[in-house]
């Protein structure tokens, strides 16, 4: 019976896999050193990014931090609106200090209900439709784009920061949390904090659409895969407000994104430089600072549980929140 | 300090950032619906989430880790220290997650630490994990015990373990265990002085020649000084001490033979039927002598006897003498020759060693005075004696409580407590001795009479069950062999966290599972006032005793120098009247000068008027 399924799913497997490479023929043979030609042309220059020295780091930073924000979203119960998600956002410095804020957000409480019914009017009127499904998911995504947001203009506020390094593309806080970005942006503006955004899971398609039409369409992700050397950085303006960066910081072949502020370019270098140096050479491509405020915001499932089990009545936990699905025994 | 991850009514872990956790200490969980519950801390950990483990699937390098540093950020510094914390006693249910914890203060556990004060108990050393706690102590719990730290005496840290000696009543005898080095001997001498300290009659039995209390120990502050001279006194079996022969019974008199080698059944025999033959109590030279002429009888054989007496060549002397021959083999011709000569064998063995000089008279004195009696001997001898000399005080006690009981009156015998290293020779499992047997009795029957054990042994294992089972209060030193850790395990109430940390105490650190604490405590054996003599490393000493020869003939020789080597048997007679009882000859005095010079102490020239001179160096 396993094995049937497994025969069955082994042969789908092949022919997807014939298909992508049927898509991917004319394209993964790019000849590396023209797309770099055709990619200084069109799109932006290329960059080579220094490691640091300990001692020039200590010199850039002179008394001031470096802060790390990052998120973390835990969901208890399955379907909608019988669900809740922990909600919690880190600011960490160098300095071993922390700013933690936490929500909770639920659809089954009523001012959530009557936020979620505002958010569909409101949409409606810019005419788009939104089910209370996608309100919610959007209203609970911009929720922790805030909280954030907070921990990180709480960081400038409380600390001497240097630089602040977001999980993420800024532009998603641009759009999912417009208030709160705008106050951090002009908060660091002011004090002259250095704002940078570090995307993993680079999601753009900008790059094909500028070099050329028979391009379009490809990711970024893919075009630029394996075609910056270690420590190279290629640099392009697209997003408001923006600078963006493309970069490979580590030996994977797989490149990262930078947002900057477009007021702050003149420091994109140093910035690039930083991430680098900060990035292990093997790694994967993310600065190990990130990794760590990752870490240490994420809560684990044994303890969403353990809390969940301690704060919440087990009758109305089972009520509300149990579902056949995590009751099966796998 | 907060309580994470999940709970049950038994255990929780409590996590913090800030401090580190020590084994055993004590925490107080701030769950106020179930009365802020007392744990105990059972087992640590420290850990760093970013070393030295990979994350994700990203290796940390060195490089950035410095990097890293350079910007402020210690990841060393980013590190948990989690607890696991077993409740006193059990949670009605489990304690909430995510409440706080704390360092109790004194007051709230003193009930719990404190069984007794340092007047009345043996002050041993301290609780381990109290460290905090003892700021708020009452003042004489204060620096009582002092401990050991390397070669260096330092304060008291934490809550004195003061081991209340009068609960012994309720629950009887001390086993002491633990590998060779850690910390048996050390800890016995500490509860030594503390039972002298209290002026307790004690008894040890000292095959190591180790406790003697007359030293102090080395570069002990001279406030923590006691002397214990007046308290104690040595004696050894053979010198000061043996068995007045008159006195044995036959069953006595069989124990110590067999403790010198075993006996046949035969032998057996032939003791009940020779010992106090004659309707009255044998001294050692009837007995003996009754031996030496049964087994010149049996050599000669009743033939011969009769046919000598016949023949009328015997002279009046030598007919009674073998007149005697035949009646003794009228009397024990059954006997064999061979047990005969077996038994005598044995008997002078143990006269050889001084056995019957002596009596038990000065221990029954210095046991009345409310001394500590150390006797000494080669264990084998020890044994011998202790079966006697056990047999003997325990009966006087017994007796005189069982009078007492039943309204007699009856001389005093005091209570007293038996203190003997390497247990397992006195009692061992699977096979019977005659130190087994007093020691079986004391064991189950001893605590009625007020006779208590403290028995001390590095093969727990090996020692007697029905001996170790009547332990109930257990000190258990380091133990790294693992059938030794499976017997602890059997026979205290050490949980597998504990056992597991076995092997790797320091010397001078135990657990103690005891009755009267009603659950394991971990202490730390405090500082031993006094030394035993010979602690001296063996190889120390021969480098001395060498220094010390070579000394004295430098000494001596420094005067006659320099010394020509031709010129030598002069100045030899010199030499030799300066090494008072010694003489050299011309060969040696050259052999000592030619060390000395080796070692760098003279130096050897030619001489300017030909052959060679010694000289200062
Ligand atoms: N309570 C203690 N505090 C400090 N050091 C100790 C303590 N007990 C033992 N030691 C150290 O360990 C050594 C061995 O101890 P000892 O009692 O002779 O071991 P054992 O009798 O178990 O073989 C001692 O010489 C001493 O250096
Ligand atoms: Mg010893």
């Amino acid at each position: 019976m396993l094995g049937e399924v497994a025969t069955k799913l082994k042969k789908n497997l092949i022919s997807f896999n014939k298909r992508l490479q049927d898509r991917y023929k004319g394209e993964v043979d790019f000849d590396k050193q023209d797309l770099r030609e055709r990619l200084h042309h069109k799109v932006g220059k290329f960059t080579l990014l220094e490691r640091l020295s300990n001692q020039r780091l200590r010199d850039w930073l002179a008394k001031e931090v470096v802060v790390g924000v990052d998120g973390s979203l835990n969901k208890v119960g399955v379907n909608f609106p019988h669900y809740l998600y922990l909600l919690q956002a880190l600011a960490k410095s160098t300095a071993q200090e922390d700013i933690l804020a936490a929500e909770v957000f639920c659809p089954l409480l009523a001012e959530v209900e009557a936020e979620i019914e505002q958010f569909r009017v409101q949409q409606q009127q810019e005419g788009k439709r939104y089910s209370q499904q996608e309100a919610a998911t959007k209203l609970r995504t911009s929720l922790l784009a805030k909280l954030e947001l907070q921990v990180a203009i709480q960081a400038i506020q409380k600390w001497p920061v240097k630089l602040i390094m977001m999980d993420g593309s800024l532009i998603r806080y641009r759009i999912e949390a417009k208030d709160s970005w705008q106050q951090l942006r002009e908060l660091a503006l002011e004090k002259g904090v250095l704002l940078v955004g570090v995307i993993e899971e680079i999601a753009t398609k900008e790059l094909g659409t500028r070099l050329s039409s028979d391009l379009e369409g490809i990711y970024d992700r893919e075009l630029l895969f394996g075609v910056l050397e270690v420590g190279e950085m290629l640099e392009l303006e697209f997003k408001l407000g923006l600078k963006t960066a493309f970069l490979r910081p580590s030996q994977d072949p797989q490149v990262i994104g930078l947002d900057i502020l477009k007021e702050q370019q003149d420091k994109l270098k140093i910035m690039a430089d930083l991430i680098q140096t900060l990035t292990p050479k093997s790694g994967r491509g993310i600065p190990l600072w990130l990794d760590i405020v990752d870490n240490e915001v994420r809560i684990s499932k044994q303890m969403v549980e353990s809390l969940v089990d301690s704060y919440l009545d087990p009758q109305l936990k089972r009520r509300l929140f149990a579902s056949k699905r995590q009751e099966r025994i796998y | 300090m907060q309580v994470v991850g999940l709970t049950t009514q038994q255990e929780v872990y409590v996590a913090s950032k800030e401090r580190k956790f020590r084994s055993n200490e004590i925490l107080k969980i701030l769950d106020s619906e179930l009365d802020n519950p007392l744990g105990e801390v059972v087992e640590t950990q420290s850990y760093n989430r970013f070393i030295p483990l990979s994350i994700k699937d990203s290796f940390v390098d060195k490089g950035v880790l410095e990097s890293l540093r350079s910007i402020g950020y210690n990841v060393d510094e980013d590190e948990i220290n989690i607890a696991k914390v077993r409740l006193l006693t059990e949670a009605t249910y489990p304690i909430k997650t995510g409440v706080a914890a704390e360092v109790p203060a004194f007051t709230e556990v003193k009930e719990l630490l404190v069984k007794e004060s340092p007047a009345e108990g043996l002050v041993l050393g301290v609780i381990k994990g109290t460290e905090e706690m003892a700021a708020g102590m009452d003042d004489d719990l204060k620096d009582v015990a002092p401990l050991l730290k390397g070669k260096e005496v330092v304060a008291q840290q934490g809550v004195p373990f003061n081991f209340k000696l009068k609960a012994m009543h309720q629950y009887p005898h001390i086993g002491i265990i633990g590998g060779s080095g850690s910390g048996k001997s050390f800890g016995m001498r500490v509860m030594l002085e503390e039972l002298m300290k209290l002026e307790i009659p004690t008894l040890v039995f000292d095959p190591h020649f180790e406790m003697d209390f007359s030293e102090k120990f080395p570069d002990l502050p001279t406030e923590y000084e006691e002397d214990f001279e007046s308290k104690f006194e040595i004696f050894q079996v053979g010198r000061q001490v043996g068995v007045n022969f008159e006195d044995l019974s036959t069953k006595d008199l069989l124990d110590l033979l067999s403790a010198a080698s075993d006996l046949s059944e035969s032998m057996v025999n032939a003791v009940e039927t020779l010992h106090n033959a004659e309707a009255k109590r044998d001294s050692f030279f009837t007995f003996a002598e009754r031996l030496a002429d049964l087994r010149q009888a049996l050599e000669l054989g009743r033939k011969r006897i009769q046919r000598k007496l016949k023949s009328g060549e015997l002279s009046g002397q030598q007919k009674e003498e073998y007149q005697h021959y035949l009646a003794l083999i009228d009397d024990y011709g059954s006997l064999h020759l061979s047990s005969i000569t077996g038994l005598t064998w044995r008997l002078n063995k143990l006269k050889r060693h001084g056995l019957f000089q002596q009596s038990i008279s000065e221990i029954e004195a210095a046991l009345q005075s409310r001394k500590l009696v150390v006797v000494q001997g080669p264990i084998w001898l020890l044994q011998v004696f202790a079966t006697y000399l056990l047999g003997n005080l325990y009966r006087q006690r017994r007796d005189y409580k069982d009078a007492d009981y039943s309204g007699e009156t009856a001389d005093y015998f005091p209570p007293f407590l038996v203190a003997t290293d390497e247990a397992h020779n006195f009692a061992p499992k699977g096979y019977d001795s005659p130190t087994k047997r007093v020691l079986k009795e004391i064991s189950q029957e001893g605590r009625k009479y007020g006779v208590f054990l403290i028995l001390a042994t590095q093969r727990p294992t090996l020692l007697a069950d029905t001996v170790t089972a009547q332990l109930n209060s257990k000190f258990v030193f380091r133990t790294v062999r693992a059938s030794d850790i499976e017997t602890i395990k059997q026979e205290t109430d050490l949980t597998a966290e504990e056992a597991k940390r076995l092997p790797y105490l320091s010397s001078g650190d135990a657990f103690v599972s005891s009755a009267i604490f009603g659950r394991t405590m971990a202490v730390r054996i405090r500082v031993a006032k006094t030394t035993s003599p010979h602690t001296q490393n063996p190889f120390d000493e021969l480098e001395a005793k060498t220094k010390a020869k070579e000394d004295e003939l430098y000494g001596a020789i420094a005067k006659h120098l320099p010394i020509y080597d031709d010129d030598m048997l002069t100045e030899l007679k010199a030499v030799n009247k300066e090494l008072e009882g010694k003489m050299l000859s011309r060969n040696q005095l050259q052999d000592r000068l030619e060390t000395l010079v080796e070692r760098g102490r003279l130096k050897k020239e030619d001489s300017p008027l030909g052959g060679t001179v010694y000289n200062l160096g």
